[in-house]
């Protein structure tokens, strides 16, 4: 199954390229993996749709758009588009609040509503697209960004719970307190086979997923949803589920076209009440969308074999043609996924052409095996929720930050607290205005102790300017001179004045002048995935050492020395 | 006589152990010893990688680290003929007190307050762990104020 010779580090080897080109010469490789592939997102789609409140169809069919689209637009190269877990919490949200959200047997009143929401959405990715800002979403403090999706991970594991439990009554309540006071009724009414089949697929996925499982190769290359899956559907075999009553295994209708349902512009023209709604949900999903679309881009970037990068822009571009199309034909929002890409990756997948595959294979699937999707419980998918919910808000992500400093620990809980209290949006803005605070107070610091050089009024517009004061250039050499502080609000700028450097550069030196006050998390984390992401040219950070770190961790927050300061002019 | 051949400094590359790293370098030289630096690289853990199930590709993190040595024994006026550096990827006192048994070494002299003190409190010190653990002395250096 792990077809792909993975290069070893600094041997020249021919990069596998998307297009016409790239299916031709790979299409052998791309097949296999796009099989595996969906064997993995049927379920994770289906599960991903019932947690955004609609039935399991309807991820499907996003997977299957996504497959068509992607390889057309390109981009990025080995990651996987879908249905992505990070956003049925909002899409479920969303729908409540445009008139009522659906279950896995139903879509709700809202979803046609909804559909209108993801078709601008997608109309905004493919304009924000066109004007470069698919980085937008690197302004974001990297602990409030873990904070959200900690608290979609807690979100879709409470709302999974009725499932897992295998509990078939409707559930009324969408917020998150009111969800967890029902949890125990849930417990308690569910059935008891359907249950015991939603505990031992979890039990399997985190044995397959533990670090003494991993030791055998089968358990890295196969993920552990598709052990959940196949204990799952032999157990509901086993115990008769079916038998007991269908509505406990996924249905999935005989033409998997017939129930589709068009997004209902007109309504939403007529009906000037949802606006407000509408338009918070719009500004929540292209935020999401492009939070995790390019942190997951980045994250599959490191571990694709063939060191070939993304382009955020491309990819925002294909994420925002795909919500167009998906919404058209009655789909949810698709972004690219970690798991279905790394399962693509360890799969030996090698281009876009990949999502193609899996689209068609899906498609097969639905057309001629619909018995076949029939047989996994549903207690599986709530049982895989429950598992992805965890893992999104596992207690080393906490601790990693905690060593970090514990100023991040705070963003990060503040957070996942006022998320689980009001909504995605309020949390995310909370989080990054008392980044925004912090970052004052470090600056009223350092302001005060450079006796006049800077002045906390100008650090505070300067946390939004580029970093970059000037870049001395010497032949092949470049000192790029960081002069302002350097944090969240425009770390990314730097990264655009390094992609800007001409490609014979190949010595890069970042100097941290004395006048830059304050270096935050954020910052440290992208300045050293610039280190690592640049096989090509070697790339030194100076001046680090002569700072204060609040901690002793590598990407801890840098404050600038008082004696420094008081040296400091631009 | 008491005979070491080599001595070992953790460092974090904070100016926090810059104190032990004169120390470790002054007995080293006093002593004939062959001075080993190692850095522990901490694994990270985010939602995503969490999810996906993988820690980005741990050889890169480790180059990136190889880079940041060099600087640190730039900035210390280290030769790095004179020394064994290395980078080591995993959990800072378990890896501190291996590299000590497979390498030999005599004593460890590290610095005692790179964690601050309610990260230390929630955490535990690494310099007490490895004072817990190790089989051969160990020298604590505190921060110099």
């Amino acid at each position: 199954m792990n077809s792909t010779t993975p290069p070893a580090a600094g041997t020249p080897v021919e990069k596998p390229q998307n297009g016409l080109q790239g299916l031709l010469k790979h299409w052998r490789y791309d097949l296999i993996a796009g099989l595996v592939v969906s064997l993995v997102s049927l379920p994770l789609s289906s599960g991903i749709a019932i947690a955004s409140g609609a039935p399991p169809i309807y991820g499907i069919i996003s997977s299957i758009v996504a497959g068509l689209v992607f390889p057309l637009v390109k981009g990025s190269f080995v990651t996987i588009a879908g249905p992505a877990a990070g956003l049925a919490p909002a899409l479920l949200a969303i729908m409540a609040a445009l008139g009522g959200a659906g279950d896995s047997d139903h879509t709700g009143q809202g979803y046609p509503l909804l559909l209108v929401v993801i078709f601008f959405v997608g109309v905004i990715q493919i304009l924000m697209a066109r004007f470069k800002l698919a980085r937008f979403a690197a302004i974001f403090p990297a602990s409030v960004v873990e904070g959200m999706l900690g608290a979609i991970g807690v979100l879709i594991l409470v709302k999974a719970l009725p499932l897992f439990f295998g509990y078939l009554d409707r559930v009324h309540a969408h917020e998150f307190f009111e969800l967890l006071a029902e949890s125990p009724t849930w417990a308690a009414n569910g059935n008891h086979e359907a249950a015991a089949i939603g505990t031992a697929s979890l039990i399997v996925m985190f044995v397959a997923s533990s670090k003494a499982a991993r030791r055998l190769s089968i358990f890295r290359v196969v993920p552990p949803h598709m052990f959940g899956v196949v204990v799952g559907v032999l157990l509901s075999i086993g115990l008769g589920l079916g038998a007991i009553d269908a509505a406990f295994l996924i249905q999935v209708p005989d033409n998997p076209f017939s129930g589709i349902q068009a997004p209902a512009f007109g309504e939403m023209f007529a009906r000037s009440d949802l606006w407000t709604a509408a338009l918070v949900g719009v500004v929540t999903l292209t935020l999401i969308d492009g939070v995790e679309s390019l942190a997951t881009a980045q994250a599959i970037d490191r571990i694709d074999p063939f060191h070939r990068r993304s382009e955020p822009n491309r990819v925002l571009s294909a994420m925002g043609i795909s919500n167009v199309v998906s919404s058209l034909v009655g789909g949810l929002t698709i972004i690219p996924g970690g798991v279905k890409s790394k399962t693509c990756i360890e799969a030996g997948g090698r281009t876009l052409w990949a999502n193609f595959f899996n689209a068609i294979f899906l498609l097969i699937f639905l057309f001629i095996a619909p018995a076949l999707i029939a047989l996994i419980p549903k207690a599986t998918l709530g049982a895989i929720l429950v598992y992805t919910g965890w893992k999104m808000v596992h207690p080393s992500i906490g601790r990693h930050l905690a060593k970090i400093g514990v100023e991040q620990v705070g963003l990060y809980t503040l957070t996942i607290i006022v998320i689980l209290a009001t909504d995605l949006l309020v949390g995310v803005i909370v989080g990054t205005i008392a980044k925004y605070l912090l970052i004052a107070t470090y600056s009223a610091r350092a302001a005060k102790a450079s006796s006049g050089n800077l002045t906390l009024g100008g650090l505070l517009v300067d946390v939004f300017r580029d970093p970059v004061g000037r870049i001395d250039r010497d032949g092949d050499r470049a000192i790029v001179h960081v002069t302002r502080p350097l944090v969240c609000f425009n770390a990314y700028k730097l990264h655009d004045d390094l992609e800007a450097l001409k490609p014979s550069t190949n010595e890069v030196l970042i100097e941290i002048d004395d006048s830059s006050a304050v270096i935050d998390h954020t910052a440290c984390e992208a300045m050293f995935a610039e280190v690592e992401s640049h096989p090509e040219r070697t790339l030194e950070i100076r001046g680090l050492e002569g700072m204060e770190s609040l901690s002793s961790h590598r990407d801890s927050i840098r404050l600038q020395d008082a004696r420094r300061l008081q040296r400091a002019h631009r | 006589m008491i005979i070491i051949d080599n001595i070992l400094h953790p460092s974090d590359f904070t100016d926090n152990s810059a104190a032990a790293l004169r120390y470790a370098r002054g007995l080293s030289q006093l002593l004939g010893a062959k001075l080993h630096i190692i850095n522990v690289v901490e694994g990270s853990a985010s939602a995503l990688t969490m999810e996906i199930g993988t820690t980005p590709a741990g050889a890169v993190q480790e180059t990136a680290a190889d880079k940041r040595m060099l600087g640190f024994l730039e900035h210390h006026g280290i030769p790095s003929d004179e020394v064994v550096a290395v980078s080591i990827r995993g959990d800072p006192h378990s890896e501190i007190l291996r590299y000590a048994e497979r390498h030999a070494i005599g004593m460890i002299i590290m610095g005692t307050h790179g964690r601050r003190k309610l990260a230390q409190i929630l955490m535990g010190s690494v310099a007490e762990r490895v004072v817990r653990g190790s089989s051969c002395p160990v020298l604590t250096v505190p921060e110099e104020r």
